[in-house]
């Protein structure tokens, strides 16, 4: 989504930084990324896939490991849009640092008057919510940071 | 109407943005995550990501995309070339959600669409076509035909475009494995094998009437244009308005048949009639429902704006411009700029482009979205630029335009540039009138010179 305060929008500025990255991590052959600003922080780790062969054959570092290593932020997943509409909260709301279970419906996208649910992909700590109830939304855009849970 | 969704990419992106703006209207673009960087996104009012890169999940997602026009608020949708532009359905759906749709009606979508009803549509307002079929069902309805007219037919595809599902038969004891390749071809890329024969006229002429209509009965017939210049897989290459060396009588008929075929099918919008020109006759090849590539030629010529009259007609005004306002004046030519590699059998490139520098002075149009640093993606199109040079006469088109190419540097892709400067300084193409064989006939004389010169 483009705006005229994009600049100025922290959510906005967020979303920008990371949607790249995440598309550059998601191209890649990379398991973990970190990157560790003065300002922003974001850790990306490659979980194993649900189905079928993991994308890209390694397997993926434990949170523990990372920890291991000495790593200081905590593994997040981030559910996208997966298509154009308007996004709502799902009641009861879950909100930042609220314990979520695997597929729990924490929203959906309003498109085309259909109800199309987002589901927390993995049990962990809701850690960021980066859009608000009646939110327009486009593909990709990242509507929840989920923390794995160690 | 208040504020256009443009969906597509690329120049006709930003032509239609401009064309938006001008008339005071906001916009709105879509994109694939492949086209996040791009101009047309930057220089619309709104943008939104329907998808990932590969365009059947982005610029032909109409849930998407409808659903971009409605949370932003679009009342307006225009599809360009390409992707939806002429798709019957997406024209429904857009006008069932309420948003008008920027070209003509799904049926005439549908109907032209769909070669064999255009065809019998076309007969039955005396529009002259090449002999030929029906679908056809079985292989002894197509000999028959080409044993009735003579080899060569061609097979083509009744939902084809852009040369596909399209064979040439020049003998008998090829029909069969034609129909079926061209069958299985058209099966593939449109989910529809049905075909039909025509009797094949070798190396025609391309040329193509430009119309634009309202819906209060006022008709415009824009001239021609003469798309001759086309690669072995008659995809355009050089496109000139007015075609060279047509007789008053030619032009006369040629106008009056595109103004029969436009009110037979109550025909809104701009439209272009295709015809194959051979001699003093001309064929009805088929009629494009949407904005062409080639249309700055036109526009050039009589000093209008197409892109502006297709808003201003789907907003249900009437044309601005009467047929007694227009009148020519000069020549035009336009090069698509590829980001193919001749020398290897037009073979697209992508890549970043590290060099742009581009063309302008007297006479000179640059339709392009390019930007030093802009990424080519690999999904798309490989048109990197229009370039249009507008002179006097069609000599000094022509100097124009090889000035224009020499004035242009794009690197870090392949690109059709130098191709086309040999094309333009070739004597047979500056005498003008040049047939669709030109092209295929240039490169094989290339390719024999330059055997001749590696020995």
């Amino acid at each position: 989504m483009q705006s005229e305060d994009k600049e100025t929008d922290v959510r906005g500025e967020i979303e920008r930084l990371v949607r790249p990255l995440l598309h550059a991590f998601d191209e890649s052959d990379l398991v973990r990324l970190a990157v560790d600003e003065e300002e922003f922080a974001l850790e990306v780790v490659r979980r194993q896939r649900q189905r079928g062969e993991p994308a890209h054959g390694a397997a993926p570092p434990s949170a523990e490991t990372d920890r291991a290593a000495g790593a200081p932020a905590l593994p997040m997943d981030v559910v996208p849009a997966d298509m154009v509409g308007v996004f709502h909260v799902s009641p009861p709301a879950a909100a930042a640092g609220d314990r979520v279970e695997e597929s729990r419906e924490l929203g959906y996208v309003e498109a085309l008057g259909i109800r199309n649910p987002v589901r927390a992909p993995r049990a962990g700590t809701l850690a960021v919510v980066f859009v608000e109830d009646g939110d327009p939304v486009d593909y990709g855009q990242p509507l929840f940071g989920i923390e794995v849970a160690s | 109407m208040k504020r256009v969704l443009i969906a597509n990419r690329g120049e006709i992106a930003l032509r239609i943005n401009r064309a938006c703006h001008e008339l005071g209207l906001e916009t709105v673009a879509i994109f694939s995550e492949a086209d996040r960087e791009s101009l047309h996104v930057k220089r619309a009012d709104d943008a939104y990501c329907v998808g990932p890169g590969p365009s059947a999940r982005s610029y032909l997602n109409i849930p998407n995309i409808i659903s971009a026009a409605l949370i932003s608020g679009a009342d307006a949708i225009h599809p360009g070339y390409g992707f939806l532009a002429e798709n019957a359905r997406f024209a429904e759906i857009c006008r069932d959600h309420g948003i008008t749709f920027v070209g003509p009606s799904p049926d005439a979508i549908r109907a032209m669409g769909d070669k064999a009803t255009a065809r019998r549509l076309m007969v039955a307002a005396k529009v002259p076509v090449t002999p030929g079929t029906d679908i056809v069902e079985s292989i002894e309805e197509a000999r028959a035909f080409a044993e009735s007219v003579g080899y060569p037919v061609l097979i083509k595809a009744t939902a084809g475009g852009g040369g596909k599902g399209m064979r040439a038969v020049y003998a008998a004891q090829e029909l069969e494995q034609g129909m079926n390749s061209a069958s299985s071809e058209a099966q593939a890329a449109f989910g529809d094998g049905r075909v039909y024969l025509e009797k094949l006229i070798l190396n025609p002429r391309h040329i193509e009437v430009q119309v634009l209509a309202d819906a209060h009965g006022g008709i415009t017939i824009l001239g021609e244009r003469d798309c001759s210049v086309q690669k072995p897989s008659h995809q355009k290459l050089i496109e000139e308005a007015p075609a060279p060396h047509l007789s008053a009588a030619f032009r006369r008929a040629l106008y009056a048949v595109a103004r029969n075929a436009v009110e037979a099918v109550k025909y809104v919008n701009a439209g272009t009639l295709e015809f194959l020109g051979e001699g003093e006759n001309f064929y009805f090849m088929e009629m494009n429902t949407r904005i062409q590539v080639e249309h700055p030629v036109t526009e050039e010529i009589f000093g209008i704006d197409l892109v502006k009259e297709q808003l201003r007609v789907a907003a249900g005004e009437r044309l601005t411009y009467a047929q007694d306002d227009l009148h020519p004046e000069g020549h035009a030519i336009e090069v698509r700029v590829n980001a193919e590699d001749p020398a290897n059998n037009f073979a697209p490139a992508a890549g970043t482009l590290t060099t742009v520098q581009l063309p302008g002075g007297p006479g000179i149009r640059v339709d392009t979205h390019l930007f030093e640093g802009a990424m080519v993606p690999p999904f798309y199109d490989s048109m990197l630029a229009k370039i249009i040079a507008h002179g006097r006469d069609r000599d000094e088109a022509i100097a124009r335009m090889i000035r224009a190419l020499r004035e242009t540097r794009i690197e870090g892709v392949k690109t059709t540039i130098p191709f086309c400067i040999e094309v333009l300084s070739d004597p047979e193409f500056a005498a003008g009138g040049v047939d669709i064989g030109y092209l295929p006939r240039f490169l094989a004389r290339e390719s024999r010179a330059e055997a001749v010169s590696v020995r």
